[in-house]
């Protein structure tokens, strides 16, 4: 099978959607030229109704793709910034995700965020390296982060077919990276992790470019005969706790990776989830490796620091294999 | 000791902070006409001027107040409707909560934004009965909430004197609520729980109305014997797990009663801390009595499913013990 | 000429202009090299506007520049070497290494800001600061930069509403270098004349020639006196042009947005090349003097990237240090335990 890199298969799914369904539109701050590289060529294709610029007026923005749905079209809206988000909260949270339910489920908003690039970038600070995933989550978002290239072709065209609004979140740190990618439109299911790599010792749940950072422990610590079990659960929101059930029952020992940030972040939820109604199953505390609490700092040696990384993930690691409670 | 509500606490806690510092000034946008200041008056009642009407724009008051510390100022924002703190998310989170740590600690945001009437109340409809705590606490701004009129005005006279952005929310089923409150101005150290109740068989870790739900409970369940410790952390970030660990590692058992959203909000945060650095002291799992994920509809039979109460409480805790 | 421009502000506004210049080249070099990470937003063409605005208000007078904004602290008399140092992430730099490009910080020494990046995020700010002077009884005055593609931005109008009905000593600056990004301001401001947007809030917008920094400061210097006396906001919309990308990944991206010849045409009024020819043939100051102003920026630049590169990196245990002004234990939260 062919190879493409992450972020072509996420502009080939939106390419084919188009194709296949006129109710299909984007939105975006300088999508015509793709600044991000999700909509390259769309413009040419589709024409000035499909593909549309906007000016920098994010409620503005996410309002008029709200409305869009609700008349019947399939916006795609993507984000050129991650803290657009912020701008635009109100718009996302309050309208999108309410409106609907308010209506009594009169009406549907079949939206589609892409926020391509979330997370730190290497050197462009405090205000534009936000992961804010965990904010939509909370706002009662659903919320994809897929870790490869595969999924991230199934999972925007099932997020873009899905009837509600849907945020994928395309970590920066995996755009570039390369995997087998089928030529042909193919949905990754919604609320379905996947299991990234089997092991028996112990579970690590990881989101977006920790899976990759949980993948390479994984595979070091192969060697000192400790079998990490790497879950990957690609819907955030709504999170698949089944799958999460089998790989717990089976290692009894948790560590979350993830990059938003430790406070009510991700890691929390699953933290809480484990705690609620997995607690006879595990046997250890369960650690969490995450953001600090603080913006993202310019300088390299403090970035490195804040955000979570392989060696922290190690060490958390053989803390769980040196004590528990079995 | 004489008593006031939650409300009156406030408006004293404020109004002598006003005085006593000149550089505290209050900020308002323009009053519904049938909404009362937490002074309860419609109108400005501050002889000394340092009250500054707004118009309704959210976000640029959240971010003229950020400008205001810059020239050494110390705001006060009022904030009537829940929304507003949505509005104006990223001059909140992206701005106030940030801007100190990028500047490298160099310049200080000492604003404090009051959210009075914050949550569900009598009657209104979903919109109005948001609790965007949680969405400050992962922007990692200090958030405190009170639980009852002594405790309003001793936590909201140290965010004012706190020199960091901090929300201060008021819930609004607390309003009416009477308490004894000392005439003079005290401040309640940030950053530090209260027990309100002491107990031996379970720890119920409890925010502003939920604080009160929990201690009738608490008295009720006495009669079955069961012993319920109250643990209210008054502030929420930066969270006091000090005191939370001594309470666990009495009782071994927790329930987290929040009204705000389930997912990813602050009874999963108090959660998480709970399984990963007090691990060895639980004996049951967690359980966390919180709204469920969906939006706050009007029907008060469908709020009842939806919001905590003290039944699901009570049920939670009878399942655990 | 403005009367106030006699050889010696002439030469020290060259000197802004031309310093600005090279930082913003040296920036570039410095980041196609390795020294300064992260995507660079340099604002070669458009030092005018800062400079002249500059100029024309007091040394103390509170001003927000946007992210290609630097000229602010170099008509401050910052040291260039503060900035570079910042860009490379070293203590000595004006933020500590936390803020990084687009994000300096001088408002305690210069009253300089550039910390906040979001689009048009000083411009309700600034107008804080302006509600501030005024509550405070200072007569400081607030300026307030912003671009073409911010002007799209709703909570600009909401800041000039404020302005007017409170008379904010305020002044609302656009540098309109016609491009957001890849996007013309044709087709994302709906206003003819983008003055409008003031005139329609109130009060007064005065449109002038970006690219002539005699005309931006006279136009600046009659609007300072105006706001100062308490005649209340003005917008001043400054025509100018970017030479360079939007950033330097633009090269990369291969973004065809605008015409070679357009980038060319619009050269050919680059103040640094004009501006001293002009000066010279009206006799204001000799070329031997503009000479040795670009010897004296070379030196300056030269010095400051010295300065930049023998700076200390942080120690990564202070990566949680200044989040809060008050401490309590415990807090920041570091992310693993």
């Amino acid at each position: 099978m062919r190879e493409i890199r992450y972020l072509q298969a996420v502009a080939e799914a939106l390419n084919n959607e188009m194709k296949i369904s006129d109710e299909v539109l984007v939105m975006g701050e300088d999508v015509r030229e793709s600044l991000r590289g999700v909509t390259k060529g769309l413009y040419t294709t589709y024409g000035k109704d499909r593909v549309i610029d906007f000016p920098i007026s994010e409620q503005g923005m996410i309002g008029c793709g709200i409305g869009s749905a609700i008349s019947g079209f399939r916006p795609v809206i993507e984000f050129q910034i991650n803290e657009f988000t912020f701008f635009a909260f109100e718009q996302l949270i309050l309208q999108s995700q309410r409106l609907r339910f308010y209506s009594g489920g009169k009406i549907k908003i079949p939206l589609t965020y892409i926020v391509p690039g979330s997370g730190a970038r290497g050197g462009i600070s405090g205000q534009h390296s936000d992961n804010p995933y965990s904010f939509l989550i909370e706002g009662g978002m659903k919320v994809v982060i897929p870790s490869c290239a595969y999924d991230a072709k199934g999972l925007l065209i099932s997020a873009i077919r899905d009837n509600d609004p849907v945020a994928v979140f395309l970590p920066t740190r995996v755009l570039a990276e390369k995997g087998e990618v089928p030529e042909e439109q193919y949905t990754v299911p919604l609320g379905k992790a996947d299991i990234k790599k089997t092991g028996s010792d112990i579970t690590v749940v990881a989101t977006g470019h920790c899976v990759n950072i949980a993948l390479e422990v994984a595979r070091k610590l192969e060697e000192e005969k400790i079998s990490v079990e790497v879950f990957d659960p690609r819907t955030l929101f709504p999170f698949d706790k089944e799958t999460l059930k089998e790989s717990i029952s089976k290692t009894g020992k948790v560590v979350i990776i993830d990059d938003s940030p430790v406070s009510c972040g991700f890691g929390c939820e699953v933290s809480a989830l484990i705690g609620e109604e997995y607690f006879n199953l595990i046997k250890a505390p369960v650690k969490i490796v995450a953001r600090a609490d603080v913006p993202i700092p310019f300088s390299e040696p403090l970035e490195e620091v804040v955000l979570p990384n392989s060696a922290k993930l190690e060490n958390a690691i053989r803390e769980l294999m040196g004590r528990t409670n079995a | 000791m004489r008593e006031l509500n939650s409300i009156e606490a406030a408006h004293e806690g404020l109004k002598t902070e006003i005085s006593l510092d000149k550089n505290v000034y209050l900020m308002k946008k323009e009053q519904y006409s049938d909404k009362k200041d937490s002074d309860n008056s419609n109108k400005d009642s501050y002889k000394n001027d340092k009250v500054v009407n707004m118009p309704k724009s959210e976000a640029t008051i959240v971010s003229t107040a950020t400008g205001l510390a810059l020239t050494g100022l110390r705001p006060v924002i009022e904030f009537n409707r829940m929304e507003d703190i949505f509005l104006s998310f990223s001059a909140l989170v992206d701005q106030a909560a940030k801007l100190r740590y990028m500047s490298g600690g160099e310049l200080m945001f000492p604003i404090t934004y009051l959210c009075a009437e914050e949550g569900v109340c009598k009657n209104n409809d979903g919109l109005n009965s948001e609790n965007p705590y949680s969405f400050l606490i992962h922007g990692g701004m200090k958030v405190v909430m009170p639980s009852c009129a002594y405790d309003v005005k001793g936590l909201l006279v140290s965010a004012i004197r706190d020199n960091d952005p901090v929300a201060v929310f008021i819930p609004a089923m607390i309003r009416s609520e009477k308490g004894d409150v000392p005439e003079e101005q005290y401040s309640i150290p940030m950053g530090k729980a209260e027990i309100k109740k002491k107990g031996s068989d379970i720890t119920v870790v409890a925010t502003g109305h939920c604080v009160n739900i929990a201690l009738a409970v608490a008295r009720k369940l006495e009669a079955d014997q069961i012993s319920v410790e109250v643990f209210d952390p008054r502030t929420l970030f930066p969270f006091d797990k000090e005191t939370l660990k001594e309470s666990v590692s009495k009782t071994g058992k927790v329930v987290i009663m929040d009204d705000s959203p389930r997912a990813c909000g602050f009874a999963s945060m108090v959660s998480s801390i709970l399984m990963e650095e007090y691990y060895e002291y639980l004996k049951k799992p967690i359980l966390r009595i919180t709204r469920e994920d969906i939006p706050v509809p009007f029907s008060n039979s469908l709020k009842k499913y939806i919001l905590p109460d003290g039944e699901k409480l009570e049920s939670a805790i009878r399942k655990i013990i | 000429m403005h009367k106030d421009l006699n050889k010696n502000k002439c030469l020290q506004m060259y000197k802004h202009l031309y310093l600005t210049r090279r930082y913003c080249e040296m920036v570039v070099e410095l980041g196609d090299t390795g020294f300064i990470r992260g995507p660079l937003h340099p604002g070669l063409g458009m030092e005018a506007v800062v400079v002249g605005v500059l100029n024309a208000a007091e040394n103390d007078d509170f001003i927000g520049v946007s992210h290609r904004g630097q000229a602010a602290s170099i008509v401050r008399n910052v040291n260039v070497g503060l900035l570079f140092a910042e860009q490379f992430g070293k203590l000595e730099g004006c933020n500590h290494g936390r803020g990084g490009t687009m994000h300096f910080n001088l408002f305690n020494e210069k009253r300089v800001f550039e910390l906040d990046s979001e689009v048009a995020g000083k411009v309700p700010i600034f107008t804080g600061v302006a509600l501030g002077c005024k509550l405070k009884g200072l007569k400081q005055i607030s300026v307030v930069f912003y671009g073409d593609g911010a002007m799209s931005e709703g909570w600009i109008y909401e800041s000039m509403n404020m302005a007017k009905k409170f008379n904010l000593p305020v002044i609302f600056v656009v540098e309109n270098n016609r491009y957001a990004v890849t996007t013309k301001v044709e087709y994302s401001c709906s206003a003819k004349n983008l003055t409008d947007r003031a005139k329609a809030f109130g009060f007064e917008g005065i449109e002038v020639d970006g690219m002539d920094v005699e005309k931006i400061y006279a136009v600046a210097k009659e609007s300072v006196s105006k706001v100062r006396n308490g005649g209340g906001p003005i917008n001043i919309v400054a025509n100018t042009y970017r030479f360079c990308g939007h950033f330097t990944a633009e090269k990369i991206l291969n973004l065809h947005y605008r015409s070679q010849e357009e980038i060319a045409e619009w050269e050919t009024r680059d103040p640094i090349a004009t501006w001293p020819q002009k000066l010279i043939d009206e006799g204001i100051c000799s070329s031997e003097e503009i000479q040795s102003v670009k010897e004296m920026v070379e030196k300056e630049i030269t010095e400051a990237v010295e300065f930049a590169k023998s700076g200390k990196l942080p120690k990564p245990e202070d990566a949680l240090k200044d989040m809060y002004a008050t401490q309590y234990p415990g807090s920041p939260r570091k992310g693993w335990f």
